[in-house]
């Protein structure tokens, strides 16, 4: 029987590292979701991905009960790792902060290839250049 | 704790890079994680699966606690805003709240009700009423900030196999104890002695809490802090744990020196992709499946040591 949802949740957090702390105590708190429940399944899920931003949608419903669904870090996130920076594009006054090779951004590619609205692997590097360029990231 | 919840109500064509671009910027300002919202909900209320083009994330929020270096964020934060707004063309207004854990820790007790685990062991939160038959156990549970309200299927799972296989008078080790619910299952079905161990204080303070709760008197239980058996004495004729599969994986190395000859162990919390390697790990250690059970996504297993 088709259980009738009552609201979805979209978060990031670190794999593996799932607690009652914000932001996943209140979002998941105000809809009645076990907060404790989702942290442990979630955790179960993304422990050999610990330390990485994970995004997660939840759908909540109307019983309370859950399911959830995990996607690939985020391109922002994938990306300084692969420059090695700690920091975005902060400061206005330099504009490049970082830079990756053209390899390291195929690689990213191919890992966010499942969540992109890309066709081909050209398509999915030309999104992630995008980020890159965004966050003042320099392709070389 | 009390905190301040940061939202950024953005405008851009691109929602998704500047959704992320933002999310980017809290992380960059210590955040540990995100909220993102979609502000027109495009799904239609009933439908079970999502739809095809996800709803629109409008807002991004992110959480700091309410301390001098968390009220710091904000003048931080605005710079950033505006040199995105520079940069990029992507709009956003800035909204505070602070809120108290309380606000969300307490709030989904109110969807908790006394559920039937078995045909006999009911489990009751401590803020319900409920009439027991006369040939039903209740298990009182104030699960906390601990893990264990037993309507997870990894407990209920659990509780179904020490049901099963628990000899009255035995005495049982609980691994990973967090509200304390199989130790106190365990007491009410005839346990002699139980231990429950957990390195969360938290929990073991939650843990001993629900033992007075259910009245196990005081001698027949010993709760306390400690990693897996590094703090655990004497052997037992039943050892269970309901953790995550790595863990149990890592408890099995020691499991040994707690256990009873021809103890039996019951693992649960095993997600359904790590069970072939939870089995291989018990055929190393000389550990004999008895009977394995599986819920959902989840499986549970009771093996036998047969060795010595």
């Amino acid at each position: 029987m088709a259980k009738k949802v009552m609201a979805q949740i979209k978060l990031q957090v670190e794999a593996g590292k799932a607690n009652p702390s914000p932001p996943i105590g209140p979002a998941l708190g105000q809809h009645g979701v076990n907060i404790m429940d989702f942290c442990k399944a979630f955790n179960a899920r993304t422990s050999n991905e610990e330390g990485m931003i994970i995004p997660v949608v939840i759908t909540v419903f109307q019983d309370r009960s859950f399911t959830f669904i995990t996607k690939t870090p985020p391109a922002a996130v994938l990306l300084k790792k692969a420059a090695k920076i700690a920091k975005g594009a902060g400061d206005p006054k330099r504009d490049r902060v970082g830079k990756v090779k053209r390899d390291q951004l195929e690689e990213i590619a191919k890992i966010k290839m499942p969540d992109l609205n890309a066709n081909d692997l050209d398509a999915a590097c030309k999104i992630i250049a995008g980020t890159a360029r965004s966050m003042g990231i320099e392709i070389v | 704790m009390k905190w301040i919840e940061i939202k950024v109500v953005f405008e851009h064509d691109d929602i998704d890079l500047a959704g992320e671009l933002i999310a980017d910027i809290f992380y960059d300002l210590g955040a540990r994680g995100v909220v993102m919202e979609d502000q027109v909900r495009e799904y239609e209320p009933g439908w079970v699966e999502a739809p095809e083009t996800p709803p629109a994330i409008t807002s991004v929020s992110a959480y700091f606690p309410d301390t001098p270096a968390g009220n710091e964020i904000a003048p931080l934060l605005s710079a950033r805003l505006d040199d995105l707004e520079k940069r990029e063309g992507i709009s956003s207004i800035v909204g505070h709240k602070r809120l108290d854990e309380d606000d969300w820790a307490e709030s989904w007790k109110a969807f908790f009700h006394p559920i039937n685990i078995t045909d006999t062991i009911v489990i009751k939160p401590t803020w319900r009423e409920y009439a027991a038959a006369p040939e039903e156990i209740i298990i009182h549970i104030d699960p906390g900030m601990a893990f264990g309200t037993g309507t997870h299927p990894t407990t209920e799972l659990c509780i179904g196999l020490i049901e099963k296989y628990l000899t009255p008078g035995q005495t049982v080790l609980d691994v990973g104890t967090g509200s304390g619910i199989l130790t106190i299952v365990a007491a009410k079905l005839g346990a002699a002695h139980t231990t429950g161990v957990d390195n969360d204080e938290t929990a073991v303070m939650v843990a001993r809490q629900n033992m007075a709760q259910n009245r196990i008197p005081a001698d027949h239980y010993d709760i306390h802090a400690g990693d897996l058996t590094a703090r655990v004495k004497g052997v037992y004729g039943l050892v269970v744990a309901n953790i995550l599969s790595e863990v149990i994986v890592t408890l099995l190395d020691s499991i040994e020196s707690v256990m009873a000859p021809r103890g039996l162990f019951i693992a649960s919390g095993i997600i359904l992709a790590n069970k072939q390697r939870v089995l291989d790990k018990m055929a190393e250690i000389g550990l004999t499946p008895r009977e394995i059970l599986e819920k959902e996504e989840w499986v549970a297993i009771a093996a036998e040591r047969i060795n010595r």
